[in-house]
């Protein structure tokens, strides 16, 4: 009885009451992915661009959480990105030349610089092995 | 069995059953009798352009079984037998063999009596194809003094069919079986004697392509290949067993099995076919997970299917159909899936991508139930080329399958 007190007009007009279940339908049906993860600097894998004027590419070995710093055991490949996009091209070629196989590096350092990271890939057993 | 032909001379004639209609009649045969009554002034003669009246008159029990009482006569000449029912009067029933079919030919009129029940039965008759009863159509000078001369036909112009003296309409003879039909008619379904080059069985031969669409979203998980019937692989052909973040991905499509059908059909209405058929599949065929299910490659499948129009099968010509299917089939389905790996969670597998196209198969089925569409063309009753496309739901491993198929039927 309160409803049709107070939805009147709605008992007279199908189209919108039509509107509402497609709405409903159309809701049902788009389910809510959560937002996808993005890697992040202390994630195995990563690869990190970073530099100020010239860029760096390096990749993340491994992480230690040491004293309220984070220590990045890394890769420093033998390039020179013009771009954040450039960056992430070379870092998506299956075989990158390497500068340094193990660079240590705090994670401080990084957010000292303008930095990004551009890819992902998880790490094969050779790579694993370069990090103590 | 000659007719006597002078007037309301009586013959008695011994009916049979209808197993043994064909059969002329005898006397110490079992059954019913009716009373044949041929009104003509002559014995075995009749002049031309005259009406031949016919009339029987059945026995009281058997009077309360007859539904329709038939006359079937051959003139001089003809090819065909003609059927006429006799109209009841009673126990009693009349009819003309009309006076223009008569004509002006002469020469012997033959014509037998069957008597139907309520569904088309034949309960009794007098003569038969074999040994029908006989009126010898002669000219008026060939007539002996003292046959009966009666009024000649009317003007053909005046003489609406069905009228009395008039051509006769042509009435169905009703059956049951085919046993209740002559001369190389069969029984139809709607219950009457036809003659039509229809087959009822045919076989054919096809192939099918499957196509499928899938559900691709977290079909890489673990889970899912190693419980849903998913398998996933990578660029470089190895299985993925990574771990995929959850997205929102949107159906894949793709190719399925390629099969080679063999099939029995039967039809069992003018427009209605049943049908069973198996299938092989040879082509298209994904790989298997270790411990997973092995693909079966054997189909077999029910329809019933609806041939839109009036009686296809008894010509040739273009024909569309619509069915319903349902049986048990496998199906792998080849599509490509995007999979985002979750950077969060401890590698599983090296080389995985941030982003990457992954190869899923999807082992849909077992069982399957379906609907389609197709059209065919008959080049004769016999032999009929057609396409069509099923679309079915697999389950419980699920997936939309389209199938068109193309292939043969063949009468046999």
């Amino acid at each position: 009885m309160l409803s049709e007190t107070r939805h009147p007009k709605n008992e007279s007009r199908p189209g919108r009451r039509a509107l509402l279940a497609i709405c409903l339908i159309l809701a049902a049906c788009s389910s809510e992915a959560p937002p996808e993860p993005e890697p992040e600097i202390q994630h195995a894998g990563a690869f990190v661009a970073v530099g100020d004027s010239d860029l760096a590419l390096y990749r993340t070995l491994k992480a230690l959480r040491i004293e309220g710093d984070t220590i990045l055991f890394t890769t420093l490949y033998d390039v020179v990105p013009r771009s954040f996009e450039h960056a992430r091209e070379i870092a998506r070629q299956p075989s990158i030349p390497i500068r340094q196989a193990l660079v240590t590096v705090s994670k401080a350092q990084f957010a000292g610089h303008r930095h990004q990271v551009v890819w992902f890939r998880t790490l094969t057993k050779a790579e694993e092995d370069r990090s103590p | 069995m000659r007719l006597p032909t002078l007037a309301v001379v009586a013959a008695l004639c011994f009916l049979s059953a209808p197993s043994g209609a064909d059969a002329p009649a005898k006397p110490d045969s079992f059954g019913p009798e009716i009373i044949h009554l041929p009104s003509l002034e002559r014995r075995t003669e009749q002049g031309i352009l005259r009406p031949v009246p016919i009339a029987a008159e059945l026995p009281g029990d058997l009077s309360l079984r007859a539904r329709r009482v038939l006359l079937h006569y051959r003139l001089w000449g003809e090819p065909d037998w003609t059927t006429l029912q006799l109209r009841s009067h009673g126990a009693r029933y009349e009819g003309l063999v009309p006076c223009l079919e008569v004509s002006t030919v002469t020469g012997d009129l033959r014509y037998y009596i069957r008597v139907h029940d309520n569904e088309g039965r034949v309960i009794a008759s007098a003569g038969s194809r074999a040994t029908p009863y006989v009126v010898t159509i002669k000219n008026d000078w060939a007539l002996s003094a003292s046959a009966q001369r009666t009024v000649r036909c009317p003007d053909p112009a005046d003489c609406p069919a069905g009228l009395p003296g008039c051509p006769s309409e042509k009435v169905d003879v009703v059956c049951e079986t085919d046993k209740d039909c002559e001369g190389g008619l069969t029984c139809s379904w709607r219950g009457v004697c036809e003659h039509v080059d229809r087959r009822r069985d045919f076989v054919l031969l096809a192939v099918e392509q499957d196509f499928g669409l899938v559900s691709t979203s977290g079909a890489c998980t673990i889970q899912a290949q190693e419980n849903e019937g998913y398998a996933c692989y990578r660029g470089d052909g190895a299985s993925y067993i990574g771990n995929p973040a959850p997205t929102n991905e949107p159906l894949g499509f793709g190719r399925g099995p390629t099969r080679l059908v063999l099939g029995y059909e039967r039809l069992v209405y003018y427009d209605t076919t049943v049908g069973v058929r198996v299938g092989w599949a040879g082509l298209g065929v994904g790989p298997t997970l270790r411990g997973g299910t092995p693909f079966f490659p054997g189909s077999i499948s029910v329809r019933v299917a609806h041939w839109f129009g009036s009686d296809l099968f008894a010509r040739s010509g273009l024909r569309f159909f619509a069915f319903v299917t349902g049986g048990y089939e496998m199906s792998d389905i080849k599509t490509q899936v995007r999979v985002r790996e979750d950077p969060r969670a401890s590698s599983r597998q090296p080389g995985n991508e941030l982003e990457q196209q992954l190869t899923v198969w999807r082992r849909a089925g077992d069982a399957f139930v379906g609907a389609g569409g197709g059209v065919a063309f008959a080049f004769d009753p016999r032999r009929l080329l057609w396409l069509e496309a099923t679309v079915l739901e697999a389950f419980p491993y699920r997936a939309i399958v389209v199938a068109p198929t193309l292939g043969g039927m063949f009468a046999f």
